[in-house]
Parts: C-alpha cells; structure tokens; sequence
C-alpha cells in the first residue's frame, strides 16, 4: 500500500477493547486478557496491559499510529483514570518522532449505556455528559503531555480523532454532541464515525 | 501535515422555521481556509484491535 500511495496505511490501534484496558505497571507480558464468553466471545473484557505494550508501536518503520485511550472505564472509576494517566507518557514517548497521527479518547461511546457487552454507562448518558467527559480527560491528556512530552502539543501535533460513534442514529446523537461543544477547545483533527457493512451484525448474540 | 487538518469544516446553522416540520443545516458554498485536504495523505488505515496489536506487531524485544 505505502507503494502505491507513497505514504503507508495510519494505523488505529483501538475498538471496544481499549475501553478495557488498565494499565498494570508491574505485568512483564505486554497484555493479559481475560475472555468471559458471557460477554464476548471475540475478545477479553478483562485487560491489563504493562510498559511493553507499548513496545508495539516499534516494529513498523514510517508508519503513523492513532492511539486509542480508555474513556469507557477511564471516565467512571479510578483505576481507570489512573490508566489514563500513566498510559499518555508511555504512549507519547512511544509515538513521539512522528509516529503520533493522532490521538482517540474512547470507542463508540454512542454505545457505552446500551452495549450488549453489558454497559458501562447509566441510562441517563446523553450527549452532553458525553461531552464534559471527553473534554476532561482530553485535558487531563493534553496536560500529561505538556509535562512529558511537550513537543507534541503544537496545533500541528496535538488533536483527536473523535467522536468514533458506532453510528449515527444511536443513543448519542452526533450533531447534538458537536452542538454540545465538543470541539470547544478546536482539537478534533478528523470527525470519525464507524459505518457497519449491511451485513455486519453491529451486536452479536449468542 | 503542515496545515491544521479539520476534515469536516462545516458552518452549522440550524434554523428551526416557526411551522417547518424539520431542520435545516446550511453548509457554506466554500470550505474555510483551515480544512484539510479532502483525503489523507494515507488514503487507506486499519483498525487494529487493541488487545490484539501486540500479536499483529510483535514487540521489539526478542
């Protein structure tokens, strides 16, 4: 592909399970993943990753990442938060040479009350708790990076991919959330929206 | 990369009409001076599963 195009494929590293993921700073494995096939059967929803995950974002040579960081536990519990935190300086040091293409917060949050993974938010989620969720820990982003990477928070280093709704008739509207102000601090690089082949299931049963 | 990339710049003004059943959303004619090229210099990404990219990309230890 890079070849043909001149540049290589970004790669987005992401999906339901970055909104799994702790961080575990003593875990020598790179990930450890627990399957529960009441949930999923395609993926852990118990994750713990350590430092040399991020090793990953090595092995391609001039390739750009899209990092995906956890809002689905990251934006409601602590040891989420915690993961938040101590995951951005790994991740930029990581990324950090133009590795970085952009950065994401969270995956399908659209779906986060109605998940049939088992939600992670109440009912009572809408757009704008959405929205205060995503710019605080945006924040909390930008201000890990401002200390330990402070090159990468130029306009032209530091912005997201978002909101990565699964669609765009789910519980979160995606015009009611840009009205919302997601964009307030004009750091949304690409408006990203997933779009499920007709013949996808969006939600499996079993 | 040079310039700042919004991909979608729209002007969004959402005009509800005293007895108009629906909404109206007006784009401008012309893009603002700060999009981004239409498509990325990639053309082409993948996702890649979170828990799975250290089975995809390996780790640089041995």
């Amino acid at each position: 592909m890079g070849d043909f195009t001149g540049t290589k494929p970004y790669i987005r590293v992401g999906g339901n399970t970055q909104d799994y993921a702790l961080y575990n700073v003593s875990l020598k494995e790179a990930i450890n993943g627990t399957y529960n096939p009441a949930r999923s059967v395609d993926y852990p929803t118990t994750i713990f990753i350590g430092p040399s995950y991020f090793d990953s974002y090595s092995t391609w040579p001039d390739t750009k990442f899209i990092h995906g960081f956890n809002l689905g536990l990251g934006g409601n519990n602590s040891a989420g938060w915690e993961t938040l935190l101590e995951t951005v300086p790994l991740a930029c040091k990581a990324l950090q040479g133009g590795k970085l293409l952009w950065w994401e917060y969270g995956n399908e949050p659209d779906l986060y009350s109605t998940s049939s993974q088992g939600p992670v938010r109440p009912p009572t989620w809408n757009e704008s708790t959405y929205v205060k969720q995503w710019l605080n820990g945006t924040q909390a982003i930008k201000s890990q990076l401002e200390k330990y990477c402070p090159d990468m928070t130029s306009n032209a280093t530091y912005g997201y991919y978002a909101p990565s709704f699964a669609g765009t008739n789910n519980h979160l509207k995606p015009i009611t959330t840009w009205a919302d102000g997601l964009d307030v601090y004009e750091d949304i690089k690409l408006i990203s929206s997933h779009k499920y082949h007709p013949h996808t299931p969006l939600t499996k049963s079993y | 990369m040079g310039r700042t990339m919004k991909i979608l710049a729209l002007t969004i003004a959402i005009y509800f009409a005293g007895s108009a059943q629906g909404s109206a959303i007006e784009v401008s004619g012309t893009p603002p001076a700060n999009t981004s090229a239409a498509l990325p210099e990639a053309f082409v990404s993948y996702s890649i599963e979170f828990a799975f990219f250290p089975d995809f990309a390996g780790t640089s230890l041995p």
